[in-house]
């Protein structure tokens, strides 16, 4: 009798967690009752602490991500939409955290130590935000537009016409969502370089394409 | 294609052993020649890498697993490609659980022929002991329903471990005399290794001998391993598999006539072009392509790669190779579930 279930599509892998034996946890979607996208953060391991661990994780979801519970359990986000690309980062950043932490939404404003500016988003309303940069020196468009554009690639947001403008195609705020993914939009290159690691993991080589 | 209907109802070892003697089954097998291993079945039966690879029981709950949750007709303990190399000496990176353990080639073991040697202990060492308990332990566990796998390593695979790639390709070139003097001393580990595993009770050998496509031509495959494979078929009495990655399609007329029961053939390799090359000289097992499809797409597009290699008349499905430790699992229940799909569509019994 086959003990793996049907918990809909794994979306996101954390492979091994750091913070909890090693164990393999992942983010699974399925349509709840009313179409909406549920997700279930759920591991395969059966030691002590596990459950704790993954309730830790979707606690942290729901404070850092702005995420709720759904009728069956699993979470969601209140606007209906998926936001999946953003739920995949918004997991990954919970499961880097040990499960004593303390869980605080973060601030929509960041030293940005590349540039030593201030960067502050904004809500324009309708799901729009504005990223701006102030401090000593120059540049202060440009980096506030390439912080805006990391903000649309990590989390799929849309451009708004604005240059340093994004916004969510749902028309609803996510400040918590945005608030998580702005120190990580100070460099989208080491998310993305993050990413090719750990897609690259676990992948048997030939040994004439292996490099130890 | 090999059904033929009605065959009565088979269970999943008779229907492996039947497919690699291309005879009639009652549904096409789905076979794992190398490894299904995931980290999250490791979480489920509690048997990480490394560990996985060193002790038995853990070896042996992992390999169940393609046989218990994912629903294919063989099981394979040995995951990795290293347990020889270990036992020979080469230096290891038994690595973390979601990663490969690996040989460190940049430090090679040996450098000429005379350095050869097979341990008079090598069936001994802890990573071969490992080996063998495990597929006691599936034996005893399963009896005869499901088709247990052991991987014995070929010679040309041990020549990249113990003597480093690019000296051993190097040396191929400079003193092919040389090289093949290698060959036929390294063949004993895989001789031996292959026997003691029939001893402890596996239905089937897989012998990965990495000629890849992307270095070792088609003639150069004929000219130093051809022969070796059809020896291996005469001293090793079980059905035997061999793996090449990469493109193969150049060498697969001169593989067909070696007597190994199959090839397990790369998605680099269309399924209608590689029957057409073997024709009914050999059974053909795998396919389904590892990075792209099980790892990164979804059960839709595993199952139009099932179907397409079930129409092409392959007489095994299953991943072209070791599929990558992430790989979602329910992407690989998903082949069997396609092959059980078709097979009622096209009305055959199973």
């Amino acid at each position: 009798m086959a003990q793996t279930a049907e918990l809909g599509s794994r979306i996101e892998l954390l492979s091994m967690d750091k913070n909890c034996h090693d164990i393999s946890i992942g983010l699974y979607e399925q349509p709840g009752p009313d179409g909406v996208p549920e997700y279930l953060v759920h591991c395969y391991s059966q030691k002590g602490d596990v459950a704790a661990r993954l309730q830790f994780i979707a606690e942290a979801m729901k404070v850092l991500g702005g995420m709720e519970n759904s009728s069956a359990g699993r979470l969601r986000f209140a606007c209906g939409s998926a936001h999946r690309l953003a739920c995949k980062r918004l997991f990954l950043e919970a499961g880097k955290l040990a499960s004593d932490a303390a869980l605080d939404a973060r601030r929509l404003n960041i030293h940005d130590k590349k540039s030593g500016f201030e960067i502050s988003v904004d809500g324009a309303g309708a799901g729009t935000y504005k990223v701006t940069a102030s401090g000593d020196g120059d540049g202060h468009a440009r980096r506030a537009k390439a912080v805006a554009g990391g903000l649309r690639k990590l989390a799929e947001m849309e451009e708004t016409g604005a240059e340093a403008g994004a916004a969510f195609a749902c028309g609803q705020a996510h400040d918590q969502l945005v608030g998580l993914l702005l120190a990580r939009a100070l460099n989208v290159r080491a998310v993305l370089r993050e990413e090719d690691a750990a897609a690259a993991q676990g992948v048997l080589a030939a040994p004439s394409a292996q490099s130890v | 294609m090999n059904q033929t209907s009605p065959v009565k109802a088979m269970t999943s070892r008779e229907r492996v052993l039947a497919a690699l003697r291309r005879e009639p089954v009652d549904r096409t097998p789905v076979v794992n020649p190398t490894s299904v291993a995931t980290v999250e079945l490791m979480d489920l039966v509690d048997a990480p890498f490394p560990h996985a690879n060193r002790d038995a029981a853990a070896m042996a709950r992992l390999a169940a697993t393609s046989y218990t949750e994912l629903g294919f007709d063989s099981v394979m303990p040995v995951f990795s490609i290293i347990q020889e190399s270990s036992a020979l000496g080469c230096k290891m990176q038994w690595e973390q659980k979601d990663n490969w353990p690996t040989v460190r080639m940049s430090e090679p073991i040996w450098h000429d022929v005379d350095d050869i040697r097979i341990p008079n202990d090598y069936l001994s060492h802890p990573d071969i002991v490992c080996v063998l308990d495990a597929i006691r332990l599936l034996r005893k566990e399963f009896g005869n329903d499901v088709a247990i796998i052991g991987k014995t390593m070929g010679p040309w695979s041990l020549g990249y471990h113990c003597f480093g790639v690019e000296p051993f390709l190097l040396m191929s070139l400079d003193d092919p005399g040389k090289t093949m003097q290698c060959l036929e001393r390294m063949k004993e580990a895989t001789i031996q290794f292959g026997l003691a595993q029939i001893d402890a009770g596996v239905d089937a050998l897989t012998v990965p001998d990495h000629a890849t496509g992307d270095l070792v031509s088609g003639e150069y495959y004929k000219r130093f391993l051809m022969d070796m494979h059809a020896e291996f078929v005469d001293a090793i009495p079980v059905p035997l598999i061999l793996h090449i990655c990469g493109r193969t399609v150049d060498r697969m007329d001169y593989i067909a006539q070696t007597g190994m029961a199959a090839f397990h053939f790369d998605s680099k390799n269309s399924p209608c072009e590689s029957m057409e090359v073997v024709g009914d000289r050999i059974s053909l097992v795998g396919n389904i392509n590892n990075p792209e499809t099980l790892f990164s797409k979804d059960p839709a597009d595993v199952r139009q790669e099932v179907v397409q290699n079930l129409e092409s008349g392959i007489q095994m499905v299953g991943p072209e190779c070791a599929i990558p430790l992430q790989t979602r699992i329910e992407n690989l229940v998903e082949i069997p579930k396609a092959v059980r799909h078709w097979h009622d569509q096209h009305g055959h019994t199973h």
